[in-house]
């Protein structure tokens, strides 16, 4: 090893080799792109009109706006490429019954047909506040072009409040008002054209103009808005890539304001991440050179097993994984491990085998890594170790085609325990924050407080796991809301649980987790199992490693808690009982159909569909529906919802398994509700299989 | 009331990062602490994280070359003009992985990046072996060149560009007559300029592309 050349001589030299240095690569996608615009509904559009514009696949947008009399919530998700649904929460001043405050919820859709060619613009169609009431209800078709990288127009046509200022199409029918849906007044009673215009002047800023003839009826009778004249005027200011703000003249007449935050999926803080840099491979010298070093007596040696089985577990340590056990034979090995930092799998697959290769004897040339998710062995990926040498920071398509995921081994024959793991102590202080559910007539209540919890490993898959809350701060106990259902309350009480803040014990579990044959795995908790219920649930789910498709049956046997959450109960048990079909049907989709009997011994089925991105964002939705009335369950009529997860990595750009996790629920009834148990077997298997192993695949090296 | 509100908040906050695990594996400080702070941080103008003031790069390498062992690359990254040190830390066949203080990695196969880790927006891999047959033989000619990253969805993502191969005049360093080459890639919505000093078939120094996210490097083989 020579020095070859010092200091900054030699960089001065390439500097002035005169190759041009300005060339930098622009993000293709935003490139001369000018950003989409959001209307004062939270969906594409100006101000008041739309656009037949979308967001960007994936993206969700939240917005606040109004002005004096008027306040919306606007959160927008675009579902597909050309789908964009948006759920609002809204308050009118002198909209409601008797002039009061309108505090209502409404629910847009808005598709596009046709996406901008050459010179055919846009074309899309929408509908605005499909349910209930109507406030904001209108229909439209609108076309959309871009003429300048700086300068986008739209004309369209509008029905309901967009149409209200023209004519013709005689009267447009009452909406309902029991909350369902309004399809016959869709495209009915007087229509009007509309159109829009944005210039963006600057990087920063926006200015947009538009003509509207909704004609603000019921916000002129109720309060006094003056309809100057049909034109609407607002500028945009861009603060970053997330957040922007707007200001706007409506009519002439009131001043408003919004603000809109953008989370796109695809844009995280770190693709890559941040962590550092994985251990690299160790090669073997070649068995030509050095055919000694090959040999395999040391696998007589009582010493070296424990000593190779520290090394590895001592470089996982440090690598933020556990290696519980380990399989080794002079020519292969098995690592059992069990994952604790790295959201994608493959990534802690890829450090393993790495970690391996530095620690095996070289006549081991089959590295087996198995993933173990709460003591469970869920897959197994075989490597040749002559493989991992080869392909070492190349393209993860090539390993992926000479890895092997298949079922595990069940059993501990020829595992030797790593020592000094288990048993295992895990506890921890975090804050919780606890809002009220949400519900259009009285304000949101909250409490803030802190949570210790404790999780006590005896063997893996065997935990005792319990937690206890302190509330610090908050109002959940003066929420003058009560439930009204008129059935069992299996789940409208939530007001009266969260009236009790005071050292509560959310859930205190004892679990064992098992592999009782090949392609099953079983659990059983008992003990207080979440904040209403406790008692005893058992499951078992059948999930090939490959397979798409996998079958689950769950039994609870469960007794509700007091109020208090302490270790009383109250007068009502119950068994629930599901059988459960999950299909993966690619592309991060998964659907889920439950069918059985739920807490308040009602029979029915629920669907769901999650959407996940391999950099873990996920999107799902529910219904349930079940043999209890629908004027049983109150408003809504079904159990239904949507639920978002975005993984703390995604944020941060550091590895975790950490994630932020949110269910919007519209009514929080007693039809459909189902117990809810920690470490269900489908989302505590689903990442370490076939299916989601390959979509973290481009990980393996990172 | 509201001093009340301050000092429970303050009291959660602080405790938000507390956590233990007796086989030493769990991290410690709060994961919804750091992802507010995180989300407030890119939402709120300003507070920019401060640079790193830039050391002088031949101090650097003489710090480095006498603490160091084996091999040792320096880098700088010409968008921050921010300078680091790599050390040899593996080595398989021609592709050496250098390691940075700060246990990030730069992988160099034949002397072409191959790959960055721990930087965000990592290079994941390059397929360089046509062109650094080329670069380091100083020959006139095209080699295509693949670089692949992991896009926003956390997918792995080809980037496929064309490359030109121009030998360039000689340069005396010290003892050693080194050669100027220049490499001119396109394809995939990029134009990439990258050049090379190459003596006796290694490369000695180098400007070299990382990826849309982080721009050029300039890399000097302080030892080989």
């Amino acid at each position: 090893m020579k020095r070859i050349t010092g200091g900054i001589a030699s960089a001065a030299l390439l500097a002035g080799m005169g190759f041009a240095q300005t060339a930098h690569a622009q993000d293709q996608l935003t490139q001369n792109q000018l950003a989409w615009s959001i209307g004062t509904l939270g969906a594409p559009g100006v101000i008041d009109t739309p656009t037949a514009e979308t967001f960007r696949d994936g993206e969700l947008v939240a917005s606040v706006s109004g002005y004096s009399d008027s306040q919306r919530g606007n959160f927008s998700f675009q579902m597909f490429p050309r789908l964009t649904a948006t759920l609002r929460f809204s308050r009118e001043k002198g909209l409601g019954v008797g002039g009061d405050t309108l505090k209502d919820r409404s629910f847009d859709l808005h598709l596009q047909l046709l996406k901008e060619k050459g010179w055919r613009p846009a074309f899309a169609v929408g509908l605005r506040d499909m349910f209930g009431n109507g406030v904001y209800a209108s229909e439209y078709v609108v076309a959309t072009k871009t003429f300048t990288p700086r300068l986008r127009a739209s004309v369209g046509w509008g029905w309901g409040r967009l149409g209200s200022g023209g004519s013709g199409g005689g009267t447009r029918p009452a909406p309902s008002l029991s909350g369902g849906l309004n399809n016959d007044t869709w495209f009915k009673g007087p229509s009007a054209p509309f159109a829009s215009v944005i210039w963006q002047a600057t990087d920063k800023i926006a200015l947009k103009a538009e003509y509207s003839d909704d004609n603000y009826t019921a916000e002129t009778a109720a309060n006094g808005f003056d309809n100057k004249t049909p034109l609407n005027f607002g500028v945009d200011y861009k603060i970053n890539n997330i957040a922007s703000v707007s200001g706007y003249v409506l009519h002439g007449s009131k001043v408003g304001f919004q603000f809109n935050i953008a989370l796109d999926p695809r844009q995280p803080a770190a693709p890559s991440g941040l962590e550092r840099a994985p251990v690299p491979v160790a090669p073997r010298p070649s068995r030509a050179s050095n055919p000694q070093a090959y040999a395999t007596d040391w696998a007589q040696d009582p010493t070296a097993r424990p000593a190779i089985q520290k090394s590895i577990g001592d470089a996982l340590m440090k690598d933020g994984q556990v290696l519980e056990a380990m399989k080794l034979t002079p020519t292969s090995v098995d690592l059992r491990i069990s994952n604790e930092t790295y959201r994608a799998n493959p990534q802690a697959i890829g450090h393993a085998a790495r970690i391996a290769s530095r620690a095996l004897p070289a006549s081991v040339d089959t590295i087996k890594v198995t993933l173990m998710e709460r003591g469970m062995p869920a897959s197994t990926t075989t490597l040749k170790r002559a493989d991992i040498e080869r392909l070492e920071n190349g393209p993860s398509t090539k390993i992926a085609a000479v890895a092997q995921i298949g079922e595990s081994e069940r059993g501990n024959r020829g595992f030797t325990q790593t020592p000094g793991v288990y048993p295992r102590l895990l506890w921890g202080i975090a804050p919780y924050l606890e809002l009220s559910p949400f519900d259009p007539t009285t304000n949101l209540h909250a409490d803030l407080g802190v949570t210790l919890s404790g999780r006590y490993e005896f063997v893996p898959g065997l935990v005792l796991a319990g937690a206890l809350r302190q509330k610090a701060i908050g109002n959940l106990d003066s929420n003058p809301k009560t439930s009204t259902s008129t059935v069992q309350h299996v789940r409208s009480d939530i007001y009266e649980y969260q009236k009790n803040g005071d050292l509560t014990i959310p859930y205190l579990t004892f679990a064992a987790y098992g592999r009782p044959a090949d392609n099953l795995y079983s659990r059983v908790t008992v003990g207080l199992l979440e904040q209403m219920y406790g008692g005893i649930s058992g499951e078992l789910l059948w999930k090939p490693v490959d397979s798409r498709l996998a079958l689950g049956a769950e039994v609870n046997l469960v007794k509700q808690r007091d109020f208090d959450q302490h270790f009383s109960f109250r007068d009502y048990s119950t068994t629930t009982a599901f059988l459960s079909a999950y299909y993966d049907f690619g592309n991060g989709l998964t659907g889920e159909l439950d069918v059985g009997r739920y807490l308040a011994r009602d029979f029915g089925a629920t669907i769901s569909l999650d959407r996940e991105l391999a950099n873990g964002w996920k999107v799902g939705a529910w219904a349930t529906l079940t043999d209890m009335s629908s004027n049983d369950f109150g408003p809504g009529k079904f159990d239904k919802g949507v639920r978002l997860t975005i993984p703390l990595g995604y944020a941060t750009g550091m590895p975790s398994l950490k994630s932020f996790s949110t269910t919007l629920r519209p009514y929080v009834g007693d039809g459909g509700a189902r117990v809810d148990v920690q470490g269900r077997l489908y989302e505590t298997l689903d990442g370490s299989q076939q299916g989601g192993l390959y979509r973290d695949w481009g990980r393996f090296w990172r | 009331m509201s001093r009340n509100v301050l000092g429970a908040t303050a009291l959660i906050v602080a405790l938000g990062a507390c956590s233990h695990d007796s086989a030493g594996i769990q991290e410690k400080k709060s994961g919804g602490v750091k992802m507010v702070t995180s989300a407030l941080g890119q939402v709120l103008p300003g507070k920019k994280k401060a640079a790193t003031a830039p050391q002088d790069p031949n101090a650097l390498a003489a710090a480095a070359l006498q603490s160091l062992q084996g091999p040792v690359i320096m880098v700088t990254f010409e968008a921050n003009k921010a300078t680091t040190i790599g050390a040899m830390r593996g080595q398989n066949g021609t592709m050496r992985t250098y390691q940075t203080p700060d246990q990030r990695a730069f992988v160099l196969r034949g002397g072409l990046l191959a790959g960055t880790r721990g930087f965000g927006r990592d290079l994941m891999s390059a397929d360089t072996a046509a062109a650094g047959a080329l670069i380091r033989a100083a020959k006139a000619g095209t080699a295509p060149r693949v670089y692949r990253y992991l896009d926003g969805d956390g997918e792995e993502r080809p980037l496929p560009v064309s490359c030109t191969i121009t030998p360039g005049g000689t340069v005396q360093q010290g003892p050693v007559t080194a050669q100027q080459v220049g490499e001119h890639c396109e394809g995939s919505g990029v134009r990439l300029d990258m050049s090379y000093l190459v003596a006796g078939g290694t490369i000695l120094a180098s400007r070299q592309w990382v990826g849309p996210g982080l721009g050029y490097v300039a890399i000097q083989q302080l030892r080989n």
